[in-house]
């Protein structure tokens, strides 16, 4: 088979070939919208979204498989009828090949905006060309068997079906991760400091490819093996077997998801005492996070805090259960301020957060009420038009870090009193 | 090039003899083959195109009768009675895509389609899409993708059913002009697709060649035996002595 032929004169023309790479193209642009906005990008969700994107982009991709398939491969099409002399295959790639060119491209094309984003601001790392790979292995393998969806259908009317199968297909990474491995769609998105498990990416290449070749042999031996009589799609179900068996395999021994990245590093400055610390990833955080933090524990006293560093939460499975103690960990990623969670560092200190585990069913206590007080003060300083009737308000900074120091072990507690109160 | 048929037999599951002990020669030109319903046609043809097996019996086909030069296997173009098209591709495609899948190298395409469109009479059709052709245009087209890998041996079932009186007619006119260039075997009902068309004419009744001749000799025959006489022509008076005769017989 000369591929040429394939390329320069496909049965349908390229414009069906092309809308069909389109509206991949389309529904993989859009898919990554939510994103355009982000300050920044990271690398390994953009290597997720390869294969996250065909939550709708391999239904498409089905659906135009089994069209395409329903409108060659009747077996009363004048040039599809039974035994041709043709080679099965070269009959499949005929139509398969410049399909899959023109949805691979149209996905790429879809992805391009968010490859550039992330190439033009990423602080780390590098597409994942493992994970990228099973994205686009993923939207072969629905083609392929919305293809044969269409071989054994003889009609373009399964097309349909084969979008809701497809669909159904991508829905069902919802259900957990017992099926990870086998489900074209993975909605588990590794979080900075991990990566996807090497082990997983090989197993689910592997199984995509192993997918897409035995659903191709089962659908290239019931167009071999067809007369003009119906047939049961016996060969598609010696196909099904050996996937079956993958699935098992994979289901029984559920290979973990996640691991750690060990090439990680942080990036880290010191503030009047207090060691802020991102991932590498987040280093475009740093210095809105240190101004954010640094007024709070400012006005709190770093020798107060239970805590003098803060770092990155990507940074947590590296930093040893001792240091950890003494080390607050902050919420950063590009969908997120880096003033975002500074309120939750003013609860911390100010004891909210213990507040909220001891009077869990009371939360007009008395404790709980100090407790906000506090945190309000430590967010908005001395000028705060928050209510105050604690009168922390009126405390001035230096009378402030005093009347924490002298109340830091009932602040901790959540045994803050009116009777404590300035 | 010359096709010989000899103790051609195949019996389907159920124990039904569709073809039995058939010996026929076919030439080139236009061969007719007749037969009520049930006689067996659909199965020779299946047989002759590799569709079916034959249980017994063998199919030997004389390529380099007419193509000595070459070395190729010999092809079949093969039209079934019910056959379809993509409607939205374009003439020029389909017959393309016939000739590729029918094993012809890629630098030939064209050439061998747009000579196809050309010897059914729809050249000035080839980029239009199959979906703005009349009837009797999708049924030439048809034998144009049968034709379109130039094969040895053209099979066309039953082409000229439910085409109009204008249409049959010109569809008669281009498979006589096929038949000037290579053997082509004709099932049909119409006897006036014979009597127009065919050099020759094989009669088939139960699985069972019941004749293999001329249309001359058919009719000859018939008068000879002080056939019947009236309405219709004279061919299709001896056909129906022939068939009656088969009848009584068994």
């Amino acid at each position: 088979m000369n591929p040429s032929f394939l390329l320069r004169r496909p049965p349908l023309r390229w414009p069906t070939y092309l809308t069909a790479g389109l509206l991949v193209g389309l529904v993989a642009l859009l898919g990554n919208s939510s994103s355009y906005g982000w300050s920044y990008q990271l690398w390994d969700l953009t290597s997720a979204a390869f294969h996250q994107r065909l939550d709708l982009a391999g239904p498409v991709a089905a659906f135009a498989g089994a069209y395409i398939a329903g409108r060659l491969t009747p077996p009363d099409r004048i040039f599809s009828l039974p035994r041709f002399p043709r080679d099965a295959f070269a009959y499949a790639a005929s139509q398969l090949v410049p399909l899959t060119l023109a949805c691979l491209g149209g996905y790429l094309l879809g992805m391009t905006p968010l490859l550039v984003l992330t190439a033009q601001s990423a602080t780390y790392g590098r597409l994942d060309m493992p994970v990228a790979a099973t994205g686009l292995l993923g939207l072969v393998a629905f083609l392929v068997v919305g293809w044969a969806m269409g071989v054994v259908a003889r009609s373009a009317l399964v097309a349909p079906l084969a979008f809701a199968v497809a669909f159904v297909a991508t829905l069902a990474g919802y259900s957990g991760d017992a099926y990870a491995a086998v489900l074209p769609v993975l909605y588990i998105t590794p979080p900075l400091g991990y990566e996807q498990a090497v082990p997983l990416t090989v197993f689910r290449l592997g199984f995509f490819f192993a997918a897409s070749v035995l659903v191709l042999l089962g659908a290239t031996s019931v167009l071999r093996r067809r007369t003009f009589g119906r047939r049961p799609p016996g060969p598609m179900l010696l196909a099904a077997a050996p996937l079956v068996a993958l699935v098992v395999v994979a289901v029984s021994t559920r290979p973990a998801l996640l691991q750690e990245d060990l090439e990680a590093s942080s990036v880290c400055r010191t503030e009047n005492a207090v060691e802020y610390c991102v991932h590498q990833g987040n280093a475009r955080q740093l210095n809105g996070m240190i101004a954010s933090v640094d007024p709070v524990m400012d006005r709190y006293g770093v020798t107060n805090a239970p805590f003098d560093r803060v770092f990155d939460l990507s940074l947590k499975p590296s930093v040893p259960d001792a240091d950890a103690q003494t080390t607050y960990f902050y919420d950063l990623g590009p969908s997120l301020t880096p003033a975002g969670g500074v309120s939750n560092v003013a609860d911390t200190l100010a004891g909210v957060i213990t507040c909220l585990r001891e009077f869990r069913d009371r939360p007009d206590a008395p404790e709980m009420t100090a407790a906000a007080d506090l945190s309000a003060r430590l967010l908005n300083g001395p000028t705060s038009t928050a209510p105050a009737a604690s009168g922390l308000a009126a405390l001035t900074e230096p009378e402030l870090r005093t009347w924490v120091s002298q109340h830091v072990g009932a602040i901790r507690a959540c045994a803050i009193t009116d009777s404590d109160l300035p | 090039m010359r096709i010989d048929i000899t103790h051609l037999s195949y019996r389907y599951r159920r124990g039904i003899d569709a073809v039995h002990d058939v010996d026929l020669a076919i030439a080139d030109g236009v061969t007719g083959l007749l037969g009520p319903n049930g006689a067996g046609k659909t199965t020779l043809l299946s047989l002759l195109t590799g569709i079916l097996k034959p249980a017994s019996g063998q199919i030997v086909m004389d390529v380099n009768a007419r193509a000595p030069q070459t070395a190729r296997p010999y092809s079949i173009g093969f039209l079934p009675q019910r056959f379809s098209f993509a409607n939205e591709m374009r003439c020029i495609d389909a017959i393309a895509y016939a000739a590729w899948v029918h094993g012809r190298a890629n630098r030939e395409l064209t050439a061998l389609a747009q000579q196809a469109l050309e010897t059914v009479d729809l050249a000035d059709k080839a980029n239009q899409r199959i979906k703005s052709l009349s009837g009797g245009q999708r049924q030439r087209l048809g034998i144009a993708a049968a034709l379109a890998h130039d094969p040895d041996l053209l099979v066309l079932d039953e082409p000229t059913v439910g085409l109009d009186p204008a249409q049959r007619l010109r569809l008669r006119e281009t498979i006589r002009a096929i038949g000037d260039s290579r053997p082509v075997i004709l099932s049909t009902h119409l006897i006036e697709d014979v009597t127009h068309v065919c050099d020759r004419v094989a009669v088939l009744s139960r699985g069972r060649l019941a004749f293999d001749g001329t249309v001359t000799e058919l009719v000859n025959r018939a008068a000879h035996a002080g056939g019947p006489t009236g309405p219709g022509s004279a061919f299709e008076r001896a056909y129906v002595q022939l068939i009656d005769e088969l009848e009584t017989a068994q």
